[in-house]
């Protein structure tokens, strides 16, 4: 047997490739970085040459701006979607977080710590609901999530109807200025607040994901749910954790965004396409739609390169129905590719 | 090496049978829809043996296998561990009755590496909930030379998806041996392994049972069955059919009983 075991040591040796090799190839984010650094290299080269506003300070920092809010709401999403479930109902979460911050601080006077847990405890209530429904009650979370996010519609609508006019209405949402230098102020040229925050959010998901057990549960479930059982991994509980934290991940995106603008407005749950943007990002960002593999760093690459797109078409005033039309061919065409380009996961 | 019928049993003749069994099922009942998988099933695991457990395609042995590894829920069925009544209504409780299973369908997450396959469900833990990931990488790579030494699995960091069926099983195979407690439950466990990894898996099975760990061995080779099992239990249609101490058959016989039924 002494002998076997040198045999199979000197078999191992040529296949062996260099560690970065290995780890380069596995790794998942590489297409989308490639993809989003030919796209930005096309953008400033034509606002070099061209007629073309993309490269000026003014839309360079409207992005830097607009593309961590969106990608932390993608965190959350992903990390979801690599647990094997869907949230459609992003949008309304955003908006109803928003939106019961600023009426709790706004209206009702509370402090703005207390009014801050009032949302998170939304968000998490929004996230448990999503969760029990889908993983104890079987039902799919495309369904489940379609439900919730009609349920949030209307919530929304009920929350800001404006008693005069009584109908929904936008709201001003104007937190302490430590407040909203904290979360969205600038920090130096183009780089603000939210970038940092999602730095740290981004760092947070990577630790779950790739170092904490809850992240091992996550990729065990969403691969393979029975394998999953087999070896004892509480699929239930896992699904219900990760559906929290997206809930939660959409209710810090909503504040960020009606600090970002003072203001929060209704029909962003139902106009947006925001949830759709979100998982739109995760899966160009290598992310499974069918759950068990994707990375952080891939989700944020891909919020940015779909934030793009959206400034983009903005620039050259295609109408909105482009963008929604287009972020549908993108997530058809990154879910084709990420099957055609082979499958990198966790190692 | 050739396919023989040499005994690989230890010396004959241990008392097991007057022992109180490890382990205990009795009147187990699992119905899928209108198939009854399992009718009124009793099943005895007892120390230091090797029990084949056989019988025909859909004789429900995967179902037992499943039952007693705590991740299907049986209709009807009590159990106890060495005569007192005990719960595996979950893997995780099934496991702390001592139960550790390699399934039929092998089990593994193929988007994930063999490290993260061999520590799904328990991960070496430190601060705060975080993976112990050096402990895992360099613990995994032993685990898998340690038990079913394969060709080919070259660094932890694989994907199951980039193995063949063999080393895969290997995997599935090291993994429950590593982390085996009182009883290893095989579910055709060589299936799609070279002959010289099935002989290493055979020698497993006969080393546990002499070291105190017992093993269920479900197989539908009656050689490697009657080279390494103590007894033989034998199901058809989701029945008891018999339970035979290898001292009491013959391989003729057990095909017998087996194609009757
Ligand atoms: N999840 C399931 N859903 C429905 N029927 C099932 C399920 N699992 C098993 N069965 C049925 O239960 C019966 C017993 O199946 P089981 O897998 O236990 O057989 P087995 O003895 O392991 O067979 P094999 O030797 O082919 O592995 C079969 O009729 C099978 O079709
Ligand atoms: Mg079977």
């Amino acid at each position: 047997m002494a002998e076997s075991r040198v045999d199979l040591a000197a078999m191992r040796r040529p296949a062996e490739r260099p560690a970065w090799l290995r780890r380069l190839k596995n790794y998942q984010a590489i297409n989308i970085v490639i993809v989003y650094a030919a796209l930005l290299i096309v953008l400033f080269g034509w606002s070099l040459i061209g007629d073309f506003s993309f490269a000026t300070t003014g839309n360079l920092s409207v992005l830097a701006r607009q593309i961590p809010i969106t990608a932390i709401a993608a965190v959350g999403v992903g990390l979801l979607m690599i647990s094997g479930e869907f949230d459609i109902s992003v949008a309304g979460t955003f908006t109803l977080v928003a939106f019961i911050v600023a009426i709790t601080l706004g209206e009702f006077g509370w402090a703005l710590p207390v009014a801050l847990l009032a949302g998170l405890a939304t968000a998490i209530a929004v996230g448990a609901v999503n969760g029990l429904i889908t993983a104890w009650l079987g039902i799919p979370s495309f369904i489940a999530t379609i439900g919730m996010m009609f349920f949030l519609r209307g919530i929304v609508r009920f929350v800001s109807i404006n008693p005069q006019t009584n109908l929904p209405d936008s709201m001003a949402f104007f937190p302490s200025e430590g407040f909203k230098s904290l979360l969205t102020g600038q920090i130096v040229g183009p780089i603000s607040a939210q970038f940092v925050w999602l730095i740290v959010v981004g760092v947070i998901g990577y630790f779950i994901l790739n170092r904490h057990q809850l992240g091992n549960h996550m990729f065990t479930a969403g691969g393979n749910k029975d394998a999953a059982t087999a070896v004892g991994v509480n699929v239930k509980r896992v699904k219900l954790i990760a559906f929290i934290i997206c809930a939660v991940t959409a209710g810090i995106a909503g504040v960020m965004q009606a600090t970002r603008i003072n203001e929060i407005e209704p029909s962003f749950a139902t106009l947006s396409g925001f949830e759709l943007k979100a998982i739109a990002a995760v899966v160009v960002g290598g992310v499974s739609l069918f759950g068990g593999r994707g990375a952080i760093f891939g989700m944020i690459v891909g919020a940015a390169l779909i934030e793009t797109v959206d400034n983009v078409l903005v620039l050259v005033a295609a109408p909105e129905t482009v963008f929604k039309g287009l972020l549908g061919a993108i997530i058809i065409g990154a879910v084709v590719l990420n099957n055609v380009l082979g499958r990198r996961a966790v190692s | 090496m050739t396919e023989t019928t040499e005994s690989l049993d230890a010396p004959a003749g241990r008392a097991a049978a007057t022992q109180q069994p490890l382990f205990e099922a009795k009147g187990v009942s699992k119905a899928y829809g209108h198939v009854n998988a399992l009718m009124d099933v009793d099943f005895e695991v007892r120390p230091n043996e090797v029990v084949g457990l056989l019988g025909d395609n859909g004789a429900g042995k995967s179902t037992l296998i499943k039952i007693l590894s705590g991740v299907v829920d049986p209709d009807k069925g009590t159990f106890l561990r060495d005569g007192a009544p005990v719960d595996i209504g979950s893997r995780r409780k099934s496991e702390a009755a001592g139960i550790q299973t390699i399934y039929q369908d092998i089990a593994l997450v193929r988007s994930m590496s063999i490290m993260r396959n061999i520590y799904a469900g328990r991960e070496p833990l430190g601060l705060l909930g975080f993976m112990r990931m050096r402990e895992m990488r360099e613990t995994a790579m032993k685990i898998l030379d340690e038990y079913v030494r394969i060709a080919g699995i070259t660094s932890p960091d694989l994907l199951v998806e980039e193995l063949s069926g063999g080393q895969a099983q290997a995997v599935a195979i090291a993994r429950a041996v590593h982390f085996k407690r009182d009883i290893l439950l095989l579910d055709e466990p060589t299936s799609a392994l070279s002959i010289r990894e099935t002989e290493k898996v055979l020698t497993i099975m006969r080393d546990l049972a002499e070291s105190g760990v017992s093993c269920v061995f479900v197989t539908h080779n009656l050689y490697h069955a009657f080279r390494v099992c103590d007894r033989f239990a034998i199901m058809s249609h989701g029945q008891n059919v018999q339970s035979v101490p290898k001292s009491e058959t013959t391989l003729n016989e057990l095909t017998d009983v087996i194609m009757t039924h």
